[in-house]
This record gives structure tokens, sequence and C-alpha cells, in this order.
């Protein structure tokens, strides 16, 4: 499943980003909005997306971690929130 | 009220077709003997004169006549149609109507509902032993008002000899737009046609059978009926002129009438069920600028809103605050842009979107989605969203099944080199129900 999740979230990424990027640049270290330049729009717009792909809730206020600093940080958010979805 | 010169009028236009109701044929002199019939019918069952008086139907000859005979008696009228029934406790109380008239497989029938009269706009009304009318706003972005006239002032400007036309009552018999239709058309000899339901196939079917003139309609019946190309199964070329109004106009539906029927004058209608029905001129055939106003009418525009002072405008609200200022300015809450002495509606200020601070109008997307082969409609809306407030959503009738996310990627898409960032949808969901009310007008709530 973390396999899974990790390609489909890369794959919503590139989907949402406004500079041309790879696949495989996309690491555990990447800073979606100073590495991938994500505007605030673009971060709504992929929080929108992760919702409907993994079926989850994004609660702003309810995340610890800074998601958006590293992509570790944004797939550990999503596999916490699928487990508590059951 | 005397509307003698109205009952006068009707009287020299005798045998023409006063109204068609289903397949009934109801000439002015036919109409008239319903009239008188009804005014009996009003003396056997005590309904004096200031009484608020509830009367339920659509156009049909009974109805007509008792309406003509209510305002004869000097009643406040309050118009209920079948499409509120689920409403009608609530709105009988609020326009604390004493009595209610319905017609039982065509037999008038009245009972009384043991109500007093309270409010202070209803007492000075009454007072005066003009004629009233109640209305309710079609409560499309919020709970229903009720809208007090003084029907004495109301019927003024029908005194005016005007061209009419066979004319659809497509708008209801609770709506100032239909009612509009009702006495202007009654007023210049012309004949209404109420159709059996306001459903695409015999709205079609009425005009090829009846062959109707005039259709007053809405932005959403004519997308629809461009859609499903329903209007090619029936002979429409009696149809000289539609009019439009209720709400905005999607300059992708009109140019799509345009086309599709080259013969037909096309017409932007204004008014609002607090003010009535204004003049209004489009700039010509193809626009969606118009000048609105007429005799008795003044418009203003302050910060992009339309504020319209009128004779003929409502003495109040039975149920909200009073919305004129102190010079008797009524704020529309409609925000246009002009040129010279047009005006181009752009949409409601409730309506639009407010993403981190910039401005979007429902419209403007809905113009854009209205394009995609895909969409048959749509309505476009605020979603709360905690890091700019609100974001774009999009809901969407489809013409084929589609999955969602493939929808979302098509749509963002299209709308690409068409919409600035801000306003292409964020949030997308699919819808096969229609998107707009029994009245033909988009639900945005």
């Amino acid at each position: 499943m973390q396999i899974n999740i990790e390609t489909c979230l890369k794959a919503l990424i590139l989907r949402n980003s406004l500079i041309e990027i790879t696949y495989e640049s996309i690491d555990e270290n990447t800073d979606l909005i100073n590495d991938l330049a994500l505007d605030s729009m673009a971060i709504v717009n992929m929080f929108a997306d992760i919702e409907a792909e993994f079926q989850i809730e994004v609660d702003i206020d309810s995340i610890k971690n800074p998601i958006l600093e590293k992509f570790q940080y944004l797939k550990e958010y999503v596999l916490e929130q699928k487990k508590k979805g059951g | 009220m005397s509307i003698q010169w109205l009952v006068e009028r009707m009287r020299t236009y005798a045998d023409r077709e006063a109204l068609i109701y289903g397949e009934q044929i109801i000439t002015y002199r036919m109409l008239l003997e319903e009239y008188h019939t009804n005014q009996q019918c009003l003396k056997n069952a005590q309904i004096k004169s200031g009484e608020i008086v509830a009367i339920e139907g659509d156009y049909s000859p009974e109805v007509v006549g008792t309406v003509l005979a209510l305002i004869t008696n000097g009643n406040i009228i309050v118009p209920i149609s079948r499409n509120v029934q689920h409403l009608k406790s609530n709105l009988l109380a609020i326009a604390e109507v004493q009595k209610c008239i319905d017609f039982n497989e065509n037999f008038f029938r009245a009972y009384s509902l043991e109500q007093s009269v309270n409010h202070e706009l209803l007492n000075d009304l009454i007072a005066t032993s003009h004629a009233g009318l109640v209305l309710f706003s079609s409560g499309s972005t919020g709970k229903p008002k009720a809208i007090l006239h003084d029907l004495d002032k109301l019927l003024e400007k029908f005194k005016t000899n005007r061209d009419t036309m066979r004319t659809m009552t497509f708008l209801l018999f609770d709506h100032i737009g239909g009612l509009n239709t009702l006495f202007h058309t009654l007023a210049n000899g012309g004949t209404i046609i109420c159709p059996k339901s306001r459903n695409q196939h015999d709205v079609c079917a009425a005009i090829e059978s009846f062959k109707v003139e005039l259709l007053p309609t809405t932005p959403s019946f004519l997308n629809l009926l461009l859609m499903t190309k329903k209007y090619k199964d029936y002979d429409l070329s009696s149809l000289k002129m539609i009019t439009y109004g209720t709400e905005v106009m999607p300059e992708s539906t009109l140019r799509r009438i345009l086309d599709s029927m080259p013969n037909v004058e096309l017409r932007q209608t204004y008014g609002l069920s607090e003010l009535g029905i204004l003049r209004a001129k489009s700039q010509n055939r193809g626009s969606l600028w118009v000048s609105v106003g007429g005799e008795g009418v003044e418009t203003k525009i302050v910060d992009n809103l339309l504020y319209i002072k009128s004779e003929t405008a409502m003495k109040g609200y039975l149920n909200a605050q009073d919305p004129f200022d102190k010079q008797g300015w009524f704020n529309t809450e409609d925000e246009v842009v002009t040129d010279g002495k047009f005006i181009r509606i752009i949409g409601r200020r409730s309506e639009i979107i407010n993403v981190g601070g910039r401005k979007v109008y429902p419209a403007e997307v809905e113009e854009v989605l209205l394009q995609m082969p895909e969409i048959r409609d749509v309505i476009v809306k605020g979603q709360p969203n905690p890091w700019l407030g609100q974001v774009v959503a999009v809901i969407a009738n489809v013409h084929e099944p589609l999955d969602l996310m493939e929808l979302k990627q098509r749509i963002r898409l299209f709308c690409e080199n068409k919409l600035e960032s801000f306003q292409i949808p964020v949030y997308v969901s699919i819808q096969d129900i229609e998107l707009f009310s029994d009245r033909f007008k988009k639900i945005r709530k």
C-alpha cells in the first residue's frame, strides 16, 4: 500500500506542479513549495486531489508536521489519515 | 379597486381568444362571464373587501376570473401555485391569509382560516381600500420573503395601450413576470396560452398547437431546450419573440439560441418581485447589454451595484427589514458593468466567490464550462477553504457517464487558457438531477 500511495502522491504533485519536473526528481526530502514552486492555488488543488484520490479529509488544523516542507511528511500524513479512515 | 377600465376593454374584445388552458379555448366574452360568476361566488362565500385571500391554481379561466373579481372586491390576493404546496401553510401564515379559494374539479371552494391581521403594512393597505398582492421571492438563494404590493399602483401602467401577441404563461401564477404577462395581455386584447406543464414537451407542443408568438422564459429552460434539441421535434415557426430574465444569460446559450432560431427576436427583460417588471431594451438582438427604465423608474449605479427607484415598488416585506433607503432607492444586489446608458448584469453580489481576495463571478466560469462537450449543465459556487477563504466548486450534469477525476482533469485542462488559475474549479461533483428549480432558475444554495 505504501508504494501505491507514494506513486499516486507523486502523480498528483506532478499534475499540480507549475514547473516541469519528473517523477524521479521527487524524493523524500523534496520541498514542495521551494523545490516545486507550488503556489497557494496549486496547494489547494493538490489537497483537493489528495482528498478525492485517497478518500481522506485534509484537516489543516490537525496537521502537526510541516507536510509541505518534505515529501516524506506528506506521505506519512496521508498514510496516517488512511489508517484512521479504515 | 375599480378595474372597470379593464372590464370595459375586455368587453370590446368579445369573441377574441383570451385564454387557452389545456385544450379549452376561452374568449373574452366567456372570461367576463367567469368574472361575473365569481363575483357572485365571493358574495356567497362572504368574502369581504379588505380581506386577505389566497387563491390556488394556475392560469385557468376560473382562477383568472376570480383574480379579477377579488381585485374589484378590494381584497389582498395571495396567489399560490401548485409548485409550493409543500410550503403552503408557512406562506399562508406569513401573509396572514384569512380565506382560501381553490377549484376542486372546476368548482369554486372557499374556506376560512380564522386569522387576524396584525401586520402594520397589511393594515395600512387595507385602510386605503386598495386591492393588494402578496408574492414570495423564489428563495433560490435563501428563505422566501413575502412582498406586499398595492395592486392599484401596479395595474396603473396597463392602462396604456401597447402591442401584444399570443403569449405563453411560462412563468408561474405566483410570479411577478407571470402576472405581468397576464395583465398586459388581457389589457391589450391578446391571447394567453397556459401549457399543461412547463416541461419541454408540453411547452413545445403548446407553441405548435396554439401558434404561440411570444415565449417569456428563463436561460436555464432555453439551455435545456438546446441541450436536448427537443425544439426540433415540433413546429415552432409561429414564435416571433423569446424574452428571457430571472437570471443571468450565459453568452454561449444566447449565441446558440440565435443560431438555432434565426427568425426569432430575443429580448432581455428585467424585473424584481419587489419592483415589478421594468421596461428593458436590448442594445441589439444578440446583445446582453440592456437599458432599464421606463415611466416612473429611475436607476443609478453605486459601487457597481444597480439601484432602482420605481413608482410600482412594493409597500415592503412582511417578514424582513425594509430594504429601501430614505430616498426610496432599492439596492437590487445585481453587480453590473456600464456602457453609456446600457448595463450588463454580471451576477448577484452575494454569489460572488472570494478566492484569496480575488473575485470570481459564477456566471463567468459557467460560461466557459458550458462550452465543454461533456457538460450538459453546470452550477458554480463558492466552497469554504481554510487557506483562501473560498475556492470555486462546480456541480455538473454530464451527457455521458464519466469518471469524476477524469472530468476534473478535463475541466482543468479546458479552463487553462480561458480562465485565471483562481477561477478554475478546485472541487468538481457530478449530479444526475437537474440543477435548476421547478421555476427553471439555477439553484445556488
